[in-house]
């Protein structure tokens, strides 16, 4: 796991170097294959030089002494050249794509693993369209220069300095003052430009994720935008964002329009230059006429590598804005739990116990006031309370996927902080009260993608829950797939399923939160039992509005505002006549004297 | 290709005349510096070379002008054809429904409208230069080299003929790996898309560390495939230069023996080779085309497959309208029956009506079809015709609009949009005012909530509004619906994740509201059902049983035995 070192501040550029290092530690790890690319490609540029030497050949001796097999083996020695060319460019391109795909593929493993162990504080605040665009089309931003730029800018780099040192010795003086006449306008030309261009596209990239996260939303949320025909409106925001992305990318387009044609035009500049000064020197014969046409041809050699470069240029800063963006993402600091060293690591017994336990999401907003309780190991609990409570929250601390402020968190006696992550996560199975099914099929829902886990094991689980009823309708059974968040399927059966996913790990405490809330009662009765049977001996916490779902549980809590009002068993709770109490009545009531 | 360009023609033919003047004027430099060479030996004056230095200088600017033309126009043009394709796909993707939705991945549409698009633009632009390059340089060449030696330019484009072939063999190759590639992308993105959004999920079954193995093995495979592409593109150049290389190769030899046999002279050999050495660039822009040009089609396929795609909802051609927004409404269902695509019908020979006035009450087991049954009532999903009537017009005559206009639909999985609580609320009609979000919402039971917050109705709340409770954002999107205000309530499970004292102070302040609605409540819970004047009982998508309350609880059927579980749950709970 690499981190980009340093804080990161979007305002200034000094970076600029981090950016590169921190590059370059992806490239370290392909060197080799780097060497290879770079002596590829300069045998590439150099292997044609000798082309006009065995050519002059044939023309200066072959061709005048009328010796036609000479002519044939200058032909077979050119042709041979050119296949050795053939091979290398093939080579090249080759090796480059696959060096730059390489690296490619390392960074996005390394920003994706690193963005799924971001804290879950960073999931409710990011959209998550922003979020996917770090991970493809920053990436892919990155390509070019990647794929071809990198090699490009150091082997032309090379030839670069090659050629001046060529022209120095041919001509000082010439070299001198075409060197002084275009360079300053260069430097001048590349400082204004990048000046301009970073800005212009660190703006595009911030566009593409804003257009890639309304996007996202939309897609998902179409139904809502049809049903509240807001089609039109939502095709205005669209359009003005896609028309900023417009308007950033003629601004671009503006700059790099004048910055290329500005190159090619200090070529031609410097051409007409060594013409005047050349002529010059010729006519105070100083110069030869030769001298001066064989100048001409190595000054185009000079400045092809420098148009390469200029070309380059544009890439890296592009590339430089993408890298900007990912390590912006690769700064946020991950989950505190991944740090734990030589954490607690089990095996999860299930006693839980909460301290004086203060949390809120945001500062000083307390959502759990001064709680505290003990669950011990197999005892079956129910919390219950008005929505918004604070019951989800408690099931977010017990899974530690949120820090607490105030107080203690113990997990078979041993403060949460101090667990291993996995070892705490992974017998706790835990029903989320938002179902979540990834878009495989049924089995693989349930398994997770888990090899191990039998086809067997997994009917019996869904026996289990009931919800072999609907799979077994369903066209291709266990393998019939589900779509995009199980949205195939109605929103009863996939809480099944979910509820069948937690049970295939065979959970030593399990915690449901409404996990039942959108099943019919006599569904539920067929889980409740399953549940009953699964809970024998272990932990389990349950979340319910509706009181019959909890009617199995040892013990109740009651949370209100934040904070544990009243706790015990349902008979002690009813003859307390407190807020169970109410809640209690009120269901109850409803089922004698419904259609009020 | 055109009808995409149409548009802007203007843009694209100067951006062509400024190209063609860019590659004319850099063809005149030679001229010039040729013409030094040739007056050299004569007398060189002062003046002669300060001249011809100012003229290439003026060259020089025109290339300089004409090269900043051409890309201002013609990459202009491409951004703007990459704005209209990418705004007429989300206009598109408005217009589709659920049986278009619910078989794409989210993170494949969106690859589509960035990734692809993005090799559209560069197809429109820098593919285009290149075609234009190759063919216009080209031909320029092949004109001076005819015009110089017939015979030679035969012997040096004969190779060039087996460019034919490898341009085909590379074409449909470079077509078929761009559109592996591409769609490879597509997976990543999707993949991408749903881990993200399930990340809370797949923490909690501690599955990091095996998803970035997945993720390892879809990325590798679109490493594979990129690879693949860019080795037949490493070859497509590296054939290309080596068959210029046999032209050359080939003109040396049979020149250079023409040379010996006093047919040509050595000058004449010199010069020809020379142009065929300007041969070199075109043939090497012919391989950018085809590259270009091939990723672009392929990427082009894809979004037209989006673009193209006829949307199964639509409004009728001639639709009904209603002189004025109707104030009531009355709901009938007639012996519909209804399946997804082949499959099994979900829903069979259902009838039901709700009048103006009336809350009817649906229960049923999971999956029984529920929620199909809403969908299509505000066709969401299509129906037949004369299935399902509003005040006596089948739904399939009114305009989409109209008719959604009339429906406040509660859906089951309550989904909020990523802005503030205000704009979430006063979502169908964002004129109103504070007052009347603080209405719907006190209806809905979250005012207390909601003046709690240090940011009030400015509280901006995250994607599918995560940092609320489950019930928060279920009363949410009640109010949603209650803001609307249209004659016919859905609520499909709406009250699932609520506790039954919130229920009862939501349902009975909304009773004035729905005094002359129709209304249909969807629940597992009989509770939620009281305030029912009718109740639907829905089993493997038939109704098997309707009446009220009372009625039903005496007619000792299914819904006679929910109601006994519950009430009998509850008893046991007491005990
Ligand atoms: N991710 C979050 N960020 C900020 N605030 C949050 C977040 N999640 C919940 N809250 C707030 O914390 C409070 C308690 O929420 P919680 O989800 O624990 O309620 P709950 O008791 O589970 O309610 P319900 O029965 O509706 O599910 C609510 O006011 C909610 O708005
Ligand atoms: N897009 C779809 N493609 C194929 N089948 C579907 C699709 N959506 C739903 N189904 C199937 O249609 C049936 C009815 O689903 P529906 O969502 O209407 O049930 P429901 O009565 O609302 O159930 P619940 O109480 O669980 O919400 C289910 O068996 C489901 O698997
Ligand atoms: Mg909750
Ligand atoms: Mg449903």
């Amino acid at each position: 796991m690499r981190r980009f070192a340093g804080s990161f501040d979007e305002k200034k550029r000094k970076f600029d170097i981090k950016l590169v290092f921190w590059l370059l530690s992806y490239v370290k790890e392909m060197k080799l294959l780097m060497g290879v690319a770079v002596i590829f490609l300069l045998l590439g540029a150099m292997l044609p030089i000798a082309l006009p030497e065995v050519i002059q050949r044939a023309f200066d001796i072959y061709i005048p002494q009328g010796d036609i097999h000479g002519l044939f083996v200058i032909a077979g020695i050119l042709l041979g050249i050119n296949a050795a060319l053939f091979f290398i460019q093939y080579l090249q391109v080759y090796i480059m794509t696959f060096l730059g795909q390489r690296i490619m593929y390392n960074l996005r493993l390394d920003i994706f693993s690193h963005i799924m162990r971001l804290p879950k504080r960073f999931f409710d605040k990011n959209p998550i369209g922003r979020i996917m665009t770090r991970v493809t089309s920053d990436v892919e931003a990155l390509a070019e220069l990647l794929q071809s730029g990198l090699v490009l800018i150091i082997s032309e780099s090379i030839m670069l300095v090659g050629i001046l040192v060529f022209l120095l010795f041919k001509n000082w003086v010439l070299t001198l003052v075409t060197l002084l006449g275009t360079i300053p306008l260069l430097l001048l030309g590349m400082t204004v430009f990048r000046k301009k261009i970073t800005v212009i596209y660190r703006e595009m990239r911030s566009l593409v994720a804003r257009i890639n996260a309304f996007l996202q939303e939309s897609i998902v949320g179409m139904d809502i935008i049809q049903l509240f025909n807001r089609q039109k409106r939502d095709m205005k925001r669209f359009q003005s964002l896609n028309e900023s992305y417009y308007k950033t990318t003629i601004r671009a387009l503006i700059v790099n329009g004048t910055f290329f044609p500005f190159i090619s035009f200090l070529s031609i500049f410097a051409k007409a230059f060594i013409i005047w000064f050349g002529g010059v020197q010729i006519l105070k014969m100083q110069l030869t006429t030769g001298q001066l046409a064989a100048f001409l041809i190595f000054i185009e050699m000079f400045f092809k590598p420098l148009r390469e470069l200029s070309q380059s240029y544009n890439i890296f800063q592009a590339a430089m804005a993408a890298s900007e963006k990912i390590t912006s993402i690769m700064d946020e600091p991950e989950s505190v739990v991944y740090s734990v060293r030589n954490g607690f690591t089990g095996p999860l017994d299930g006693t839980i116990e909460f301290c004086n336990v203060w949390f809120a999401y945001d500062e000083e907003n307390w959502v759990l006031k001064d709680v505290s309780f003990k669950i011990e190991k197999g005892e079956t609990v129910a919390i219950v309370g008005q929505t918004g409570s604070g019951k989800t929250t408690i099931i977010n601390l017990i899974g530690r996927f949120y820090d607490i402020q105030k107080g203690k968190i113990l997990v078979d006696g041993v403060d949460i902080k101090e667990w291993d992550i996995s070892a705490l996560r992974r017998k706790m199975g835990i029903v989320l009260q938002d179902v979540f099914l990834f878009s495989g099929n049924v089995r693989e829902n349930i398994s997770l993608y888990n090899e191990e886990i039998s086809l067997d094991e997994i009917r019996e689980i869904v026996r289990f829950v009931n919800a072999d009823k609907f799979i077994d309708k369903l066209p291709e059974k266990y393998e019939t797939l589900i779509m995009e968040r199980g949205k195939a399927l109605s929103v009863g059966q996939r809480q099944l399923l979910s509820f069948a996913r937690t049970l295939t790990y065979r959970p030593a405490v399990l915690i449901l939160d409404e996990a039942t809330a959108n099943i019919d009662s006599e569904t539920e009765k067929y889980i409740q039992e399953a549940t009953l049977r699964m809970t024998e001996g272990r932990t389990a916490i349950i979340i319910a509005h509706r009181l019959a779902t909890i009617k199995h549980a040892h013990r109740i809590m009651v949370i209100h505002r934040g904070e544990l009002r009243e706790a015990g068993t349902h008979d002690e709770l009813i003859r307390r006549k407190g807020i169970y109490y109410d809640l209690y009545q009120l269901q109850y009531k409803d089922q004698e004297s419904p259609g009020a | 290709m055109w009808k995409y360009i149409k548009k802007y023609k203007l843009l694209f033919f100067i951006s062509l005349l400024a190209l063609l003047l860019v590659d004319f004027s850099q063809l005149l430099i030679p001229r010039i510096i040729g013409q030094i060479y040739d007056t050299l030996g004569e007398e060189g004056s002062f003046r002669f070379f300060l001249i011809s230095g100012l003229k290439i200088a003026g060259l020089g600017l025109s290339v300089f002008a004409f090269r900043f033309f051409w890309r201002i126009f013609l990459i202009r043009m491409s951004r703007k054809v990459e704005r209209d394709i990418r705004e007429n796909l989300f206009y598109r993707l408005l217009t589709f429904s659920q049986h278009f939705f619910g078989k794409w991945n989210t993170g494949d549409l969106m690859a589509r409208a960035i990734n692809d698009i993005n090799h559209i633009q560069r197809m429109f632009s820098f593919g285009i230069v290149s075609i234009f390059d190759a063919v216009v340089m080209g031909l320029m060449t092949l004109g001076f080299m005819l015009s110089y030696d017939v015979k030679f330019t035969l012997i040096a484009v004969s190779p060039l003929s087996l460019l034919t072939f490898v341009v085909l063999y590379f074409e449909k190759r470079i077509h078929r790996l761009s559109l592996l590639v591409q769609n490879r992308f597509s997976r990543l993105s999707t993949f991408v898309q749903e881990d993200f959004s399930g990340n809370f999920v797949l923490k909690s079954l501690n599955r990091e560390e095996e998803e970035k193995n997945r993720f390892a093995s879809v990325s590798r495979d679109y490493l594979d495939k990129n690879v693949r592409l860019g080795r037949i593109q490493a070859l497509l150049h590296a054939s290309i230069t080596f068959i210029i290389a046999i032209s050359n190769v080939l003109v040396i030899y049979v020149g250079g023996k023409n040379v010996i046999n006093g047919i040509t002279s050595k000058g004449d050999l010199i010069a020809f080779l020379s142009y065929l050495n300007m041969m070199v660039w075109p043939m090497i822009a012919i391989g950018f085309a085809i590259n270009i040009h091939q990723r672009g089609r392929a990427s082009l396929e894809r979004v037209e497959e989006l673009t193209g795609y006829k949307p199964v909802i639509t409004d009728p051609p001639n639709p009904f309208l209603p002189e004025k927004k109707p104030e009531t409404l009355s709901v009938e269902v007639r012996d519909l029956t209804f399946s997804f695509g082949e499959g099994a019908p979900i829903l069979e020979n259902v009838s039901l009506s709700i009048a103006p006035g009336e809350t009817v009450g649906l229960i049923g087991r999971i999956g029984s079809g529920k929620s199909t049954l809403v969908k299509l009532l505000s066709r969401l999903l299509k129906t037949g015709d004369d299935t399902i009537f509003f005040n006596g017009v089948d739904i399939n005559r009114y305009k989409l609009n109209d008719l959604r206009a009339l429906i406040s639909y509660v859906p089951q999985e309550p989904f909020l949009f990523s802005t503030t609580i205000r704009e979430n609320v006063a979502y169908y009609d964002t004129s109103l005012d504070d007052e009347a979000v603080m209405e719907a919402l006190r209806k809905a039971d979250l005012s207390g909530t909601i003046e709690e917050m240090p940011a009030g109705l400015d509280t901006s709340l995250g994607e599918r509004g995560v940092n609320l409770s489950g019930g928060q954002k279920q009363r949410m999107t009640i109010a949603r619906a209650i803001l609307k205000d249209a004659p016919f309530f859905i609520f499909d499970d709406s009250f699932s994740s609520i506790d039954t004292d919130t229920e009862e102070r939501i349902l009975t302040s909304l009773a004035p509201l729905f005094e002359n609605k129709s209304v249909l409540i969807i629940a597992h819970r009989i509770s939620t059902l009281r305030y029912a004047d009718r109740i639907v009982v829905l089993d493997e998508g038939r109704i098997v049983e309707e009446g009220t309350h009372q009625e039903l609880l005496e007619a000792r059927g299914a819904y006679y035995d929910i109601f006994n579980r519950q009430k009998l749950e509850e008893k046991l709970g007491r005990e």
